[in-house]
């Protein structure tokens, strides 16, 4: 079921099995996987040299959390779009994460039609 | 204004429940045995031989752990790394990661279940402890407990909560 519109990704997880996982949902729609990062600094560096057209981004992670890395990422490139992928079922965290400036999330476990419904809207709504 | 506070059984049983919907609909494990115990004061919570802990915090201050003997843990990774190419490395050095992404997928799901208004709920990146060993029950704490059973092993999950905040005093 490959995504009309092939994305370069950067995926962000502390987990190294979770980033496979991942990883393999989004190759399995057709997008490349042009980095991976397991701390939310790795995650605004590889950022700026990847230039990726989405971050999936988790939130709980050691050192500098999703959140925080988002914000980081947003403040220099205020286009990235970035999708969080948490775990974290509660309305408030979701919320906190969509004012750090992401601009779209998906729950753990990830399903693949979820991701791409997702990454549908986000590209539908934000890329240029 | 106090938030009212989340206690810890509530917790708990949202936790188990949503552990045993992961298992069995997304990993396709089969459990034949459930078991609860609220452990006594004095007695401890073994271990067995992989546990991820996560601390949860905001109306509540908890330590949850999860954990695994050998057999449930490989049965589990089988599931969960199901579909993943083989890098060649030996999937025990994967227990650990398993064990910490299956407490964050599971106590970040049931946070859903257990929110309080106006609270926010914190989960930590989780802890691997590798090897058995038990935590024994203070006066001042509760440890919820519950013993999950499969044909090829066993898992626990415990939800531990501070009862009263004098624990520091010498």
């Amino acid at each position: 079921m490959p995504n009309t519109i092939p994305l370069n990704v950067l995926v962000v997880d502390d987990s190294k099995l979770t980033q496979k996982k991942i990883s393999k949902v989004l190759e399995d729609l057709g997008h490349t996987i042009v980095g991976t990062a397991r701390t939310g600094a790795e995650a605004i560096e590889q950022y700026a040299v990847k230039n990726p057209d989405v971050v999936t981004m988790d939130i709980t992670m050691p050192d500098m959390d999703g959140i925080e890395a988002t914000k980081g990422i947003v403040a220099k490139f205020n286009d990235a779009l970035i999708v969080m992928v948490t775990s974290h079922g509660q309305e408030q965290m979701v919320l906190d994460a969509l004012k750090s400036g992401a601009k779209g999330y998906v729950l753990k476990p990830v399903q693949k039609v979820k991701l791409q419904e997702v990454l549908e809207q986000v590209i539908g709504k934000y890329m240029r | 204004m106090e938030h009212p506070q989340l206690d810890a059984k509530t917790a708990h049983v949202a936790i188990w429940k949503r552990n045993e919907e992961f298992l069995v609909n997304e990993l396709s494990m089969e459990l034949t045995e459930l078991r609860h115990n609220l452990i006594p004061e004095g007695k401890f919570y073994r271990l067995r031989d992989f546990t991820a802990i996560v601390t949860l915090t905001g109306p509540a201050a908890l330590h949850i752990a999860f954990s695994f003997d050998q057999g449930f843990m490989e049965k589990l990774f089988a599931a969960y790394a199901e579909g993943l190419d083989d890098d060649g490395e030996d999937p025990s050095l994967y227990y650990a990661e398993a064990a910490g992404d299956v407490i964050n997928i599971v106590v970040g799901n049931a946070t859903a279940d257990i929110q309080v208004p106006g609270a926010a709920l914190v989960l930590s990146p989780p802890i691997m402890i590798e090897g058995s060993n038990r935590i024994v029950r203070h006066r001042t704490s509760s440890i919820h407990m519950t013993d999950i059973r499969s044909p090829e092993g066993s898992m626990s999950i415990a939800t531990m909560h501070l009862e009263r905040s004098d624990s520091h005093r010498l």
